[in-house]
């Protein structure tokens, strides 16, 4: 059974489309890269996965169910913007994600908060946004989830922290579960990436294995993503 | 995961309210102390600034319960903190009935902190309370029908609220000035709701001879008092009971409404 599947899916902004009759599947233990230039559907499609939003028409399917408690049991998902509480604590932070998500493994979470030495018992407020978004990625990689959504964890970071955040990515994700990175900035992930989904005017251009897909096109992800997505 | 929901919305709404609480019973046992101190006019003085701080607080308390349950709910639904509330493996429903929960019980806290404040800085005994209650609502008023009165303003705040979500749910389905919409949704539903309370009395009116007397002609004026208070208490029992109704309605709407899915920005 496939891991995630859009079947026919599309999604309108009042008169808008948005997202155009996507159908593609996801199997289990792949990463793969969602990309697309900015203002494409990338987020759209994320959050139409996450229950954020509800599609105008179609279907999503998460393990062969829609989209519900069972789909989010199973679904770690870092959003592109900081979402946690601010007036509590790590500590308390901590203490929410392990009430609530049965899969949360809340000593991995303080091993990694301690590798980037954070005070646990400081509240979010008083962090900065950096730091805050290093706190909500070592929150959702350490559940032990079937899917992680990662929308646009690069963005914005200096090449440093893009270093951290890839490493953290990849040493902490669940063994035999997938990985959905949204990003426009495919040169940072590309050695990553399983297979890769190309993204344009609400549409899905291009789906397929990155190594598959160098040979085809002879060149690196990078070179034709821009090559496709040339302006 | 209800339990666990609502801790978190109670925790958010006592962290201020509890300040609230405690400055209003504060205030409250200021004044009956200056107001005992004797008549010398610095105690007068004081006494009237205690007053007025003790009216003060609670009013905010209201008005903070009020803004504060709107503010959770936005925040929860559609602001940023959106995006972890409706990833936790948690029925839309069920999330909605945290929060009406947590509205309950923060307005009948409040209320009991409220009666407390009061009975505090103005009651000086049993008799004197009866007499306050005399003059307020029936002359031969029973604990329950007072009850009822302080019950149907807390009714009418857990409304008034309850329509505030009503209106965020319908005005964050806009895709632009979502709070406008919100607040025209709002007032709609308020407008409807107090439409009701009005076709009750019209029927009242139309099965109800005394109703009629008191509330439409001049006769109301020298009927005897307790016939005038006889039509008030239907009056009041059935718009407490009006109020009950629509606030199980407009919660199974907008649990219902809430389920169909959010479209967050």
């Amino acid at each position: 059974m496939e891991l995630l599947e859009f079947v026919g899916v599309s999604k309108n902004y009042g008169k808008k489309e948005v997202l155009k009759n996507i159908n593609f599947t996801i199997a289990p233990g792949k990463i793969i890269g969602l990309l697309g230039k900015n203002g494409t559907g990338k987020s759209t499609l994320i959050k139409l996965i996450n229950d954020l939003l509800t599609p105008t028409s179609g279907e999503i399917l998460v393990n062969g169910k829609g989209v519900g408690v069972e789909s989010k049991k199973i679904i770690a998902y870092l959003p592109e913007r900081t979402y946690l509480d601010k007036s509590m604590t790590v500590d308390k932070t901590i203490e929410f994600f392990e009430s609530f998500y049965e899969d949360f493994d809340s000593e991995k979470a303080r091993k990694l908060l301690a590798d980037l030495e954070l005070d646990t018992s400081e509240k979010l407020a008083k962090m900065s946004k950096g730091m805050q978004e290093k706190v909500q990625l070592v929150l959702v990689m350490s559940r032990k989830a079937s899917l992680y959504i990662l929308d646009e964890p690069l963005g914005g970071v200096d090449p440093a922290t893009r270093d951290y955040i890839l490493d953290t990515i990849l040493t902490n994700f669940n063994e035999g579960a997938s990985v959905i990175i949204s990003t426009h900035l495919v040169s940072d992930i590309e050695r990553i990436l399983d297979e890769v989904i190309f993204i344009d005017k609400g549409k899905i251009v291009l789906k397929s294995d990155t190594d598959e897909l160098r040979n085809k096109e002879n060149g690196s992800i990078d070179e034709i993503f821009r090559r496709m997505f040339k302006c | 995961m209800l339990k666990k929901l609502l801790k978190y919305d109670l925790i958010y709404m006592y962290k201020c309210l509890i300040i609230f609480y405690v400055l209003s019973i504060v205030c409250a046992i200021c004044t009956r102390i200056f107001s005992n101190a004797g008549e010398a006019l610095i105690f007068v003085i004081i006494t009237k600034i205690c007053n007025g701080a003790t009216i003060a607080m609670m009013i905010n308390i209201l008005i903070n319960n009020v803004l504060r349950m709107w503010a959770r709910f936005s925040s929860n639904l559609y602001g940023d903190e959106s995006y972890l509330t409706h990833t936790l493996p948690v029925n839309k429903s069920t999330l909605y009935t945290s929060k009406f929960l947590a509205l309950v019980t923060t307005i009948l806290s409040s209320g009991v902190v409220i009666i407390i404040t009061l009975l505090i800085a103005y009651v000086d005994s049993l008799k004197h309370l009866k007499s306050i209650i005399n003059q307020f609502v029936f002359t031969d008023a029973k604990v329950i029908d007072v009850l009822w009165v302080i019950c149907i303003m807390l009714f009418q705040f857990i409304h008034i609220i309850q329509l505030g979500y009503t209106g965020n749910i319908l005005g964050n389905r806009h895709l632009n000035l979502r709070l406008i919409w919100s607040l025209v949704y709002g007032f709609i539903g308020y407008i409807i709701t107090q439409l009701v309370i009005l076709i009750y009395i019209a029927i009242l009116y139309m099965v109800n001879d005394n109703v009629r007397e008191v509330l439409f002609t001049s006769k109301g004026m020298t009927m005897p008092l307790p016939e005038v208070e006889e039509v008030l208490k239907v009056l009041v029992y059935g718009v407490g009971v009006i109020y009950i109704v629509i606030i199980a309605v407009v919660y199974i709407i907008n649990r219902k409404l809430l389920s169909k899915g959010v479209n967050v920005d």
